[in-house]
């Protein structure tokens, strides 16, 4: 560190002899010729780049020059002169010209190594002085995965951050937690703040070309500044900006294939025919579709819905930005553009990014600056209403679906071979209920169905951003942070009038039960934020003592409106007019204000520091929040934090193996006031509310005579509600070993939430079944484990590995009663939670719950005991049933091959009181595995994470192994190995009960069968690069360029892949791994370039 | 200069913390867009009429299905546990007193009547300092309400014992548990409390001539009911509340403003809703149309879709038994008002209805063909068997249709019928099995029974009733059934000639012999005429619980082992009901329901559940 900040200049083109020689050749010139003379050179940064606009002149005089755009300068000074090379953000340096003809000189940056400082909440830290728990980032690192989002950026590259994709779309979502859940049925997203201003939870709009560094603030004596925002953690960005000197614009293209990486082993047509027949045999029924009879064995056409349903895709971005700017201004702006082709048909994402900021100093003590970020995206055909949670994009939803189309058509008898696409462009699709029954499937074509989705969904967001910086006395400044933050989303779609086509591409199928009108719906929504931070910062020092004051408030105002329009049955397929409807009583219209969101808030931080070995830090907090009732709507947040530098302690300030021991400990609260809600005002209720008044002996048939009266109701609110607490307590130790080559971060944390916002399930008798309000606690007890290894090897090699490993434990610790996960819903945070619908269908209800002494969100479900082997056990397990006062143990058509359940209560049969907690979703580690390795122009980078101890509730195991039509009106295909090993009573020694469609016995129902092990590792990412020379650049005047060639989802390690990928992420706590099936990660085989000018 | 700046700016800093930190509470304070203050309630009259509003609706069921409030809870409750209505498929445990704290059923009816109790405390709780409402009309809105709330807690009392009970001012955030009453007491002089002030407060005509609201003769009603069941619950204090219970019942009586309707037989039908007859009833509409899901509103239910016959395109919720069939005597007309049988092939003579054999009147429907089914004494389908007699009652007004499974119903909940057999069951209670005035109103119940109130009103009554199924048939016409005529007569003909009516107590008293009853005669008649005058309605369990006849009822009308189990086929052709259990009295109080035990921890179990 300390070396760090003495001067460096290194003298280039001086060979050794030429060094010995000039002395003596000046000592015996100097008489004679003490005089100026002409001195030339190149001045240049640490990566060697030229620095143009460089001050230089002869110290004393007014004689001097500026570097040119190539860096070179030429200059006369006498030979007892000095040259100063003067350059804003660099030090100044100052060389003896003595004899010397040239003088190439390399500048050092006038600041703390980046490396050295973090971004902190209101301010920067060196990083020796922060006594919290913050992980650094880089974007160096982090653009080596070419992420196409932020979170992908930042997966398993920090301890204690988890970022889980929840679907591999060209616009996938991912999850990212922090140190675990705090909440139920809250957010559990961090804060982003982006060079100091509050932007939300979302970071979507922010293209990752634009970052600068990043860091991540995760216990609360980090986060507690940002009070109630903080709570889930803050993720500090800071952006590029633009530096001092002649411009600089840099390019970036990468380009990719993406394919699919993997595809589930089911079955065939035949096998699927097979299948059936032995679940018609099991069921006591006959086939209702004799195309699934023997006769057809190997004449039935294969469909492998995985293969017609996926494509081999293109993904595109590219990325153009130019700095520069002079020593009191400076601008930086870029420009970004995706184009991603998913590899689902008809999928696509496109986003368009744009930047641009500048720094000015308006006088030596005021610096203004601002930013301006947009973004605006498409999304087509993922994510929206159809099959699995609105879409059709499952993966396993492909795989389940039933494999042929063909038919016998039961009038005139014969086989019919629908295409998935035909000849001539149609499509086929499945039997029609109008033509006949069916065993296989009742629904369409799902390619045709995919193809004909015309629903998209676009974006705009713009984040301004503009900051006012004044030293105002000596250490006492003023910082002012306005921002505006306007998001704005349109959905479209219109549909209808589809049309399908018997194989010869000509004879129309006559569609069972379909509207062919058209239909239009366009959505609007809009929301904004206004906010205004401002502080001040005073910092005073000595040798001893630095301290450090922050003091400040911010105010920020949340608004925005919602609109929808929709109306069926249009006159053509080119209308995309609401009111041009050919039926005016299908429009519909509705729209509303959002609920303001406002908040008000003070804040102050001490930071003391005694002999840069001691420091201390306090902050404190006031939150104020509109989403409260007078009385309530404030909260306080302290936080204290230690951290003692053992390495600057006499016994091993010297050290030569340890070079940096810290050792930190904190506690804080944070707080969270929930989303926007009226549900803490008194108010009406806005469900339908009527009655009928008649007179006496009036009419109740048609034309009846009656009086409709409209009324109002009182719904339950808690007109309490206030604040949920969060608080941590952290202890931490920093450790660097081997000249810090070795470093290693290792955190306990406790974190534990009460008080918290749900909606709590209540009595019956209170005439409502739960109210939102304030109650609950839950713990996270972690661990969390970061090791770095760097090493320049050799002078050629340089190496980096990267270790983060965290374990996190939840539970909930106070609930009250248990809260059971309603099916059925699909959220809109991307949870597939769709999938699992039909509750009483699939007897999945209630898969999920919370109960006291659990995790969030544990599996819930029945234990299978085993197979039912013979009607005899049957009987048996009936007879104690009745002997115990109950009709029958499971089922009355429970038979030989059906799953034995768990008569966990012991009253003798199986009801919804013998189901039990199966685990849960949160696994026992979380770890990620980073090499970089560097020889001379090349380098090579791997990413790998994954996860140990992980189970996960699999919905999909239960749809690839139940041939019960639960959803999307197939009969499942399940996997080959389910076929081969369900239970028949020649094969008894198996954990797959036996086929049938009915499946009286629930064995499809949500249990331990379907609970599998989840660990996985993963590679995400291999890349090679080369980085040309500065000699072969040159003379194209090109600064540096980078070529590279990379895999991404290289490989998936785990027992779990037969069912799926296990990275099964899920949006909503409740669901914290349960798979449903998701849009496939695709494997992307890219290469890339980037250029600096 | 420098420092001239600076101290501008350093102003200018500190105004600028100062202008934020002034916005404070005031700026925290947001407007509301999507809701409607609380206090919007009790602005005007009319907003506190919309309030009450709020109160009825809870009569209605909350959505079109079965769910919460229509058919079921209160078919299992209020039917089943007679056997009169039969069960079968996934609610097959209701005809076996299998029942248990579990059925979401019972949760459901549980948590409607909470939900109508909270609406009514928070309105009385608004009422109280309301002072911008007409004060005449502050009255009346008070005994409206205490009125629903007391028969939402009769509801609850009756199903379950003992329940909690919330009072004005009480609600989850200032009572998160609360206990059941205590004892039986303190829970009926609740509700007692509630009617008595209701009493006075109340006109026997409803307020702005709406029927569809909670009148004196309500009030009385209900009054005069709930002190039975203190009677009932309380044996200590018995005599007491019988008179005051019969005092209460008197008054309706002798109000004049009720009276029997001529015909038993036309009281479902939609020509007439809230009749003299009638002091408490759920209307429910069919809308405008009859082939659209459009139009829906709170006051449609699928009555009809569910209790139809499946051959004729029902659900088949409700079956009644031939026990019950088999009980009414030659010429009551209560019976063809009330059922409809199956074309039994071999079936006894006397069971064979003129015009309701395989065949609904009203619909022109016949269930003779296609579904050979229905041929037999047992419908039986799927391992599963019920009584092959659906309910004219509720499947009388529309055919069972998907597309529009809703027809008009009404719903009873009281009528003055049970007003003057609840007062004939004090007489008794009070002066013993000879009171003449008892007998004289069981018998004033039967007159009207055989249809002797119907002589010489013909033409009154068809041109009230007929007109509604002269209307539907031409529906059915012009929709495609050909098949189907215009009746130019009512579906069950009224009678011209008086009958002869046997005298109830010689009749009864003979009955009892015959069947062994052990109950005395009054009680054995008592329960009979509510078994033929309210199957199908709601009251009917809770009369023959409260009245001491159900136990007698069970295992004299349903002998245990007679017939086949309904798994059986042999049941197929018998006509008896398997009744497999011994009677439980205790199992006539429901369990509460388990999701309120576990989150009410004040509130326990009633001892024959734990």
């Amino acid at each position: 560190m300390r070396q760090s900040k003495h001067k460096k200049v290194r003298y280039r083109c001086f060979s050794f002899k030429r060094l010995l020689i000039i002395p003596i050749f000046i000592y015996l010139m100097v008489p004679v010729f003490a005089q100026e003379h002409e001195i030339s050179g190149i001045v240049t940064d640490k990566s060697g780049t030229p620095l143009p606009g460089v001050s230089v002149y002869v110290e004393g005089t007014t004689i001097g020059t500026t570097t040119d755009v190539d860096g070179k300068y030429q200059i006369n000074a006498e030979p007892e002169s000095s040259l100063k090379f003067s350059f804003v953000g660099f030090h100044t340096e100052s060389v003896d010209v003595q004899n010397q003809t040239e003088i190439n000189i390399t500048l050092i940056p006038d600041v703390i190594e980046l490396s050295d400082v973090v971004v902190i909440g209101y301010g920067v830290s060196k990083k020796s002085d922060i006594t919290g728990s913050i992980a650094s980032v880089s974007s160096e690192e982090m653009m080596r995965k070419n992420p196409t989002n932020v979170l992908q950026g930042l997966q398993g590259i920090a301890p204690g951050v988890t970022v889980t994709r929840q679907d591999g779309a060209p616009d996938g979502f991912a999850s990212i937690r922090i140190r675990g859940i705090a909440t139920i049925t809250g957010s559990t997203k961090p804060l982003y703040v982006i060079d100091g201003a509050q932007v939300g939870q979302d970071i979507d709009f922010l293209n990752p070309s634009d970052i600068e560094s990043i860091e991540v603030l995760k216990d609360a004596s980090a986060t507690a500044i940002y009070g109630a925002a903080g709570a889930n953690g803050v993720i500090m960005i800071k952006t590029k900006q633009g530096k001092a000197g002649a411009p600089k614009i840099t390019f970036s293209v990468d380009y990719g294939v993406q394919t699919l990486a993997s595809t589930l082993d089911v079955g065939d047509a035949d096998q699927y025919a097979e299948n059936i027949r032995v679940a018609r045999a099991y069921d006591g029924a006959i086939l209702a579709n004799e195309i699934f009879s023997e006769d057809y064995d190997g004449v039935r056409k294969t469909i492998d819905w995985q293969d017609e349903m996926t494509r081999v895709s293109l993904k595109q971005q590219y990325n153009l930005s130019a700095s520069g700017g002079t020593e009191n201004t400076q601008h930086n702006i870029s420009l970004g553009y995706l184009n991603n082709d998913g590899i689902v048909v008809n999928t696509n994402y496109n986003r368009i990014t744009g930047r641009a900021s500048v720094v000015t100093k308006a006088a030596d003590f005021i610096e203004v600056g601002g930013d301006v970020n947009f973004i605006h995206t498409e999304s087509k055909g993922s994510n929206i209403s159809y099959g699995n949670n609105g879409n059709l994009s499952s993966l396993r939803d492909f795989a389940f679906y039933c494999p042929t189309m063909d038919y016998v058509d039961p009038i005139t008898g014969e086989h019919i071979s629908p295409n998935v696409v035909n000849s001539n462009g149609t499509y086929g699709t499945y039997i029609q209920s109008s033509v006949g029954t069916y065993d296989g499937n009742a629904g369409d074509n799902i390619y045709a169905v995919q193809m004909e989705n015309n629903g998209l969904t676009k974006i705009n967001r713009v984040l301004t951003r503009v900051h006012a910086e004044i030293d105002l006395f000596k250490g006492l400044t003023f910082k002012t942070i306005g921002s505006y933050n306007l998001y704005n989303r349109n959905f479209e779609n219109f549909w209808g009038n589809k049309h399908r086509y018997m194989p010869d591409g000509v004879t129309e199928v006559e569609l069972a039960n379909y509207d062919d009108r058209y239909h239009l719906q366009i959505d609007n929504s809009q929301s904004n934020t206004i906010a205004l931070e401002s502080f001040l910062t005073y910092n005073w020092s000595n040798d001893v003592h630095n301290v450090t004051l922050m003091a400040g408030n911010s105010l920020s105002n949340s608004f925005g409106s919602w609109s929808q329009a929709s109306a069926v049955d249009f006159p053509g397929d080119n209308i995309r007019d609401v009111s041009l409807t050919s039926d005016p009583t299908t429009r519909t219209g509705s729209g509303a204000y959002n609920l303001d969101v406002r908040g008000i808030s003070y804040f102050g931080r001490a930071v003391y520091s005694l002999k840069d070995r001691y420091i201390l830090t306090g902050t404190l907090r006031q939150d104020g929040s509109s989403n409260f009732g007078a009385g309530n709507r404030w909260g306080t947040f302290p936080s204290v934090a230690a951290a003692w530098r053992i390495s600057e302690e006499s016994f091993l300030v010297n050290n030569q193996v340890i070079n940096n021991l810290k050792l930190r400990i904190g506690w804080g609260q944070t707080g969270n006031s929930g989303g926007p809600t009226d549900k803490s005002v008194a108010a009406l209720t806005s469900e339908t509310i009527q009655y009928f008044y008649y007179p006496q002996g009036g009419t109740a048939g048609l034309g009846s005579v009656r009086q409709l009266a409209n009324g109002y109701a009182i719904p339950l609110v808690d007109t309490r509600l206030k604040w949920e607490t969060n608080e941590q307590t952290n202890i931490g130790i920093d450790l660097g070993v081997l000249q810090n080559s070795l470093t290693m971060t290792l955190d306990y944390f406790t974190r534990i939430s009460s008080d918290l916002l749900l909606n709590r399930s209540i009595r019956p008798s209170a005439g409502y079944t739960e109210v939102y309000t304030n109650y609950g606690e839950i713990e996270n007890k972690g661990i969390e484990l970061g090791l770095t290894y760097k090493k320049q090897v050799t002078g050629d090699w340089y190496l980096s590995v990267g270790l983060t490993g965290s374990s996190v434990k939840n539970e909930v610790k106070k609930m009250g009663a248990d809260l059971l996960s309603v099916n059925g819903e699909t959220t809109n945070d991307g949870s597939n939670v769709g999938a699992v619908a039909a509750p009483s269908g699939v007897h999945w209800t209630g898969h999920s719950i919370c109960r006291e002494g659990y995790a969030v969100g544990s599996y819930y479900g029945y234990e299978v005991e085993g197979i039912f082997q013979s009607q005899e056990e049957v009987d048996a397990a009936n007879a104690s049933a009745v002997a115990a006062g109950h009709s029958q143990y499971q089922n009355q058509n429970t038979g030989p091959g059906d799953f034995k359940y768990k008569d966990i209560d012991g009253d003798g049969f199986i009801d919804e009181n013998d189901m039990a907690i199966l685990g849960n979703g949160f696994p026992k580690l979380n770890y990620g595995l980073n090499i970089y390795a560097a020889y001379k122009n090349f380098d090579f980078s791997m990413y790998s994470y994954g996860v140990l101890g992980q189970k996960i509730y699999s919905y999909s195991a239960m749809t690839l192994s139940n041939i019960f039509p639960g959803d999307n009106q197939t009969t499942p295909n399940i996997l080959q190995e389910s076929s081969d090993e369900a239970w028949t009573p020649e094969n008894e020694s198996t954990t797959i009960p036996k086929l049938t469609m009915l499946d009286y016995n629930y064995n499809m129902r949500g249990s331990d069968a379907w609970v599998k092990n989840g660990d996985f590792l993963k590679i995400s990412t291999i890349q090679i690069g080369y980085s040309f020379s500065n000699e072969m650049l040159n003379s194209m005047r090109i600064g540096s360029a980078r070529l590279y060639v990379s895999i991404h989802n290289v490989a998936t390690f785990s027992s779990y892949n037969k069912y799926g990928d296990p990275e099964a992420g899920q949006g909503s706590v409740l669901f914290t791994g349960l798979d449903t099936g998701r849009y496939p990660y695709p494997r992307t085989y890219s290469a890339g370039l980037n250029i600096q000018f | 200069m420098k420092n001239i700046s600076k101290i501008l700016f350093t102003l200018g800093s500190i105004l600028l913390l100062l202008g934020i930190t002034s916005c404070d509470e005031e700026f925290l304070e947001v407007d509301h867009y999507s809701i409607l203050a609380a206090d919007q309630m009790f602005k005007s009259d009319e907003d506190a009429k919309a309030g009450l509003v709020g109160c009825y609706d809870m009569m209605l069921p909350v959505a079109e299905t079965n769910g919460d409030w229509g058919i079921k809870p209160n078919l299992f409750i209020g039917g089943h546990p007679t056997m009169d209505t039969q069960a079968t498929g996934w609610d097959k445990d209701w005809n076996t007193q299998n029942w248990n704290a579990g059925s979401p059923e019972l949760l459901s009816g549980w948590k409607h009547c909470y939900k109508a109790i909270s609406r009514t405390n928070d309105f009385l709780t608004g009422l109280e300092d309301a002072d911008k409402i007409t004060p005449s009309l502050k009255k009346s809105l008070e005994g409206q309400a205490r009125s629903i709330r007391a028969f939402f807690y009769m509801w609850l009392a009756k199903a379950f014992g003992r329940v909690p009970m919330l009072a004005t001012g009480e609600d989850y955030i200032n009572t998160p548990a609360k206990a059941r009453a205590e004892t039986y007491k303190e829970m009926w002089d609740f509700i007692i409390e509630d009617l008595e002030a209701a009493v006075p407060l109340l006109d026997w005509d409803p307020l702005d001539g709406q029927y569809g609201r909670c009148t004196k003769g309500f009030a009385l009603s209900y009054l005069g009911e709930a002190y039975m069941w203190k009677a009932f619950r309380v044996p200590d204090e018995a005599t007491a509340n019988y008179k005051e219970a019969a005092d209460a019942l008197l008054q309706v009586i002798e109000s004049e403003e009720y009276e029997l309707n001529p015909s038993f037989t036309t009281l479902w039908d939609p020509g007439a809703v809230w009749t003299k007859e009638c002091i408490w009833e759920t209307v429910l509409d069919e809308g405008s149309q009859w082939n659209s899901w459009s139009n829906l509103t709170d006051a449609h239910t699928w009555h009809t879709y569910f209790t139809a016959c499946p051959a004729a395109g029902g659900w088949g919720t409700l079956y009644l038994s031939w026990e019950w069939w088999s009980s009414y005597e030659q010429g009551d007309k209560r019976r063809d008002a009330s059922g409809m049988t199956g074309p039994v092939e071999d079936i006894d003579p006397d069971w064979k209805s003129p015009t309701n054999y395989g065949y609904n009147p009203y619909l022109q429907q016949s269930i003779a063909g296609g579904d050979e089914l229905t041929h037999h004494y047992h419908y039986y389908k799927d391992g599963e068997a019920a009584p092959a007699i659906w309910s004219l009652k509720t499947w009388r007004t529309c055919r069972a249709d998907w597309q529009a499974m809703w027809g008009p119903q009404q719903i009873y909940y009281k009528r003055y019928a049970n007003v003057l057999l609840d007062y004939a069951e004090c007489l008794f209670n009070l002066n013993g099995e000879n009171d003449a005035t008892a007998w004289g109103y069981i018998n004033d119940i039967r007159e009207r029974a055989f249809g002797n109130l119907e002589v010489g009103k013909k033409e009154d009554l068809e041109s009230t009733y007929l007109p509604y199924y002269q209307q539907i048939a031409q529906f059915y016409y012009d929709n495609g059934d050909t098949e189907v005529s215009i009746p130019d007569e009512y579906p069950i003909p009224f009678n011209d000639d008086l009958v002869t009516v046997p005298d109830a107590k010689t009749y009864y008293t003979q009955l009892k012999a015959d069947k062994g009853f052990t109950s005395p005669v009054w009680l054995v008649a008592l329960g009979m005429e509510r078994r033929k005058e309210f199957n199908t309605e709601w009251c009917l369990a809770q009369d023959l619980i409260r009245s001491g006849f159900i136990e007698d009822h069970i295992t004299t009308n349903y002998p245990k082992g007679e017939g086949y189990p309904n798994t059986n086929p042999l049941v197929q052709d018998a006509w008896q009901t398997h009744r497999t259990f011994d009677f439980v009295p205790e199992k006539m109080d429901m369990p509460i329901p388990t999701e309120e035990l576990l989150k009410n921890p004040l509130c326990d179990q009633n001892e024959a559940y734990k």
